[in-house]
């Protein structure tokens, strides 16, 4: 973990518009290592859009997302390794089983200090393994695919309601793994109904 | 080239410039096809085989060209809607669609009305009727896609893509249904290298020709620009020509 | 290359979890074709005649029913989005995805194609034809109709609209393939037929991809 290179996701001037509504203009923030930002707002005022713009998925009609100063869509590889991105659906194949799901987990983003069997710990779901996800409850699902944060090397977390279904257990882990991951110099940027302890946070609410 | 286009591309700036334009093509589209409609059903000299009833080729040929020709404008705007984003050339692709899969319509049906006294029968698998109807498929197809997403900018957008794959694949399908039906008549544009046609038959085709495709830039710049009103029915600029109007 | 393999792996993997999903488009192909002999006549010389005719078109809707597999469950659970932001260039991806498509359900219409030939009365010798011509031309089907289906993923009722963009797209495939497969039949030259859809072939391999990204990108936004 190299500290003193400095990390910073910057967002200026972005517009954002569905069909003939405007969902934000003229936004800006910027986040830095270490730093957290939690993004409120009342359904429908567009937080999953705008994190779909950060991750460079949806195009934005005006202004421009940066990754330590440089436009995303102008260094995509780069960004992408430095990415971490869970969205509002689980990702996770119903067809395959727990075990079959990590390891395309693990295949896609490597890494040699954790195998599979330690992941199902940490998520809970050792003794499951070998079950279909199909019969996995929607909490069971969602644990499934947070398991990308204990496996994660990348610096940036987008996350769309990553505490969707989960019981006050697992929000602990959560909580306590985004909690290293920012000492340890990542970023994060979060969406939220209910509330998250993390001890230094910067919140952002979206106005319409 | 860039500035070019965006200040020539916005909106604001489209409605004004083509404002004129759209009336001195609409004029110049009248007198040609009014000179041209009676310099060819009426001075011109009738068919030594065909009769009168090769006339109909005056909007035959012409509308299947500019079928043609509107899918160019079309892909070209989908490319420029793509690569520079802009607002204007996205209206151009659904209002293209609709204009050049009209002047499909009409060569088809100018083309089975005419196929009756030479072929006997109104639908003929004849390649150039073939390919004629393979093009409506794809302006149905390119206007299906425009109009299913509830957001016109998303649907332009699939739509300037398809359109895009289209234009690359046209020849290919063209050259296909003609090796497929080798028994076909040939072009008639190709007539007129020709000695055969009388030159008093083809300068009123040619007149149509201009004529169409005057109508066709006349027709597109309208409906753009009606286009442009409606989609930008909220920015302030486009309420202060409509009071203007009022 | 490490990308596409591993996309490859993966919907290979899924395509054999799903393979009863995956059969139904090859039922649909059997089923159709011993339609024709009901509907229109067991005669022989009649069917050997229509033979290459109907089974391309069969192969063709069968091609376009299985479509909606390539990438329709990665959008709705989400996985689609992972994969696409995966470093790496994006048409490896689409690659991938386009190969195991074809893998799942164009390879076993070329391998089902001889069988539904011979119920139709068609010449022995020509059936080899008939095989390569499938065997060029159906890759060329998967990744058109890749295009289709990237357009219309956002849309609910996306199937449907994805066949009709796509079809006309078919159109030289089906002409060129049944023309070849009826040149053999009359023990004509056919190697033109192959060059030309060979050539189609690598034109669609290279072209397309980039087209799907495109899509995609736009089914997005």
């Amino acid at each position: 973990m190299n500290n003193s290179n400095h990390l910073k996701l910057s967002v200026s001037q972005l517009c954002c518009e569905r069909g003939s509504r405007t969902l934000f203009d003229g936004l800006n923030f910027q986040v830095n290592d270490g730093e957290a930002m939690i993004i409120q707002g009342s359904n429908g005022v567009g937080k999953t859009s705008l994190l779909r713009i950060i991750i460079g998925l949806s195009l934005a009609v005006k202004g421009e997302v940066c990754w330590n100063d440089q436009e995303i869509h102008s260094i995509n590889e780069e960004f992408q390794k430095q990415l971490l991105y869970i969205g509002h659906s689980a990702a996770v194949k119903t067809e395959l089983t727990v075990r079959e799901n990590l390891q395309l987990l693990l295949r896609f983003w490597p890494n040699d200090k954790v195998n599979i069997v330690e992941l199902a710990e940490i998520i809970g779901l050792r003794k499951r393994l070998s079950v279909p996800c199909s019969r996995l409850s929607a909490g069971q699902l969602r644990r499934v695919s947070l398991a990308r944060l204990f496996i994660s090397t990348q610096k940036l977390w987008i996350l769309d309601e990553p505490l969707t279904a989960l019981d006050i257990n697992f929000i602990g882990l959560i909580e306590q793994r985004l909690q290293d991951h920012l000492k340890q110099g990542g970023l994060a940027i979060l969406t939220t109904h209910r509330g998250i302890d993390l001890d230094q946070q910067k919140v952002i609410v979206l106005e319409i | 080239m860039m500035q070019f286009i965006h200040k020539y591309g916005s909106p604001r700036y489209f409605y004004q410039w083509s404002a004129p334009w759209q009336f001195w093509l609409t004029v110049l589209s009248v007198i040609l096809l009014a000179v041209g409609t009676y310099w060819g059903l009426v001075i011109a000299p009738p068919d030594y085989q065909m009769g009168d009833s090769y006339r109909i080729l005056y909007i035959h040929a012409p509308s299947a060209w500019m079928s043609m020709f509107a899918y160019m404008v079309m892909a070209f705007s989908g490319i420029i809607a793509l690569v520079w984003r802009i607002k204007v050339a996205e209206v151009v692709i659904g209002q293209c669609a609709i204009i050049g899969g009209s002047f499909t319509a009409l060569a088809l049906i100018t083309g089975m009305l005419w196929g009756k006294p030479m072929w006997g029968a109104y639908w003929v698998w004849d390649a150039r009727l073939t390919s004629e109807l393979v093009l409506l498929f794809l302006y149905m197809g390119v206007l299906a896609l425009y109009s299913a997403f509830e957001d016109p900018r998303t649907g332009a957008k699939a739509a300037a893509i398809l359109s895009i794959v289209g234009v690359i694949n046209i020849p290919i399908i063209h050259y296909s249904v003609e090796w497929w039906n080798t028994l076909h008549q040939g072009p008639t544009v190709t007539k007129l290298d020709k000695p055969s046609a009388h030159i008093s038959m083809l300068i009123p085709l040619l007149i149509m020709f201009v004529g169409f495709k005057t109508y066709f830039f006349a027709l597109l710049f309208a409906r753009v620009r009606n286009g442009i009103l409606f989609r930008e029915k909220n920015a302030s600029w486009v309420k202060e020509v409509l009071e203007l109007k009022s | 290359m490490h990308l596409f393999l591993s996309v490859l792996n993966r919907d290979l993997m899924l395509a054999i979890r799903r393979r009863r999903e995956l059969a139904n488009p090859l039922v649909f192909f059997i089923i159709i074709v011993s339609l024709f002999p009901l509907g229109v006549s067991p005669d022989k010389e009649l069917l050997r005649e229509i033979a290459p005719g109907v089974i391309w078109v069969t192969a063709l809707l069968a091609m376009l029913m299985s479509m909606d597999t390539m990438f329709r469950s990665d959008y709705d659970d989400g996985s689609l989005e992972q994969l696409l932001l995966l470093p790496g260039p994006k048409i490896f991806l689409i690659g991938a995805k386009i190969t195991a498509h074809w893998l799942s359900i164009g390879l076993p219409l070329v391998i089902l194609a001889p069988v539904m030939a011979l119920l139709l009365y068609f010449p022995s010798h020509a059936i080899v034809t008939l095989m390569i011509t499938l065997l060029i031309s159906t890759p060329i089907l998967s990744l058109l109709g890749a295009v289709g289906v990237a357009l219309t993923l956002s849309l609910r009722s996306g199937g449907i609209l994805s066949s009709l963009l796509i079809l006309p797209f078919y159109i030289p495939v089906l002409i060129f393939s049944t023309m070849a497969i009826n040149a053999a039949a009359d023990n004509l030259p056919v190697s033109g037929y192959y060059s030309l859809l060979g050539a189609f072939l690598i034109i669609s391999v290279l072209l397309i991809p980039f087209a799907v990204v495109a899509a995609l990108r736009v089914s997005y936004n």
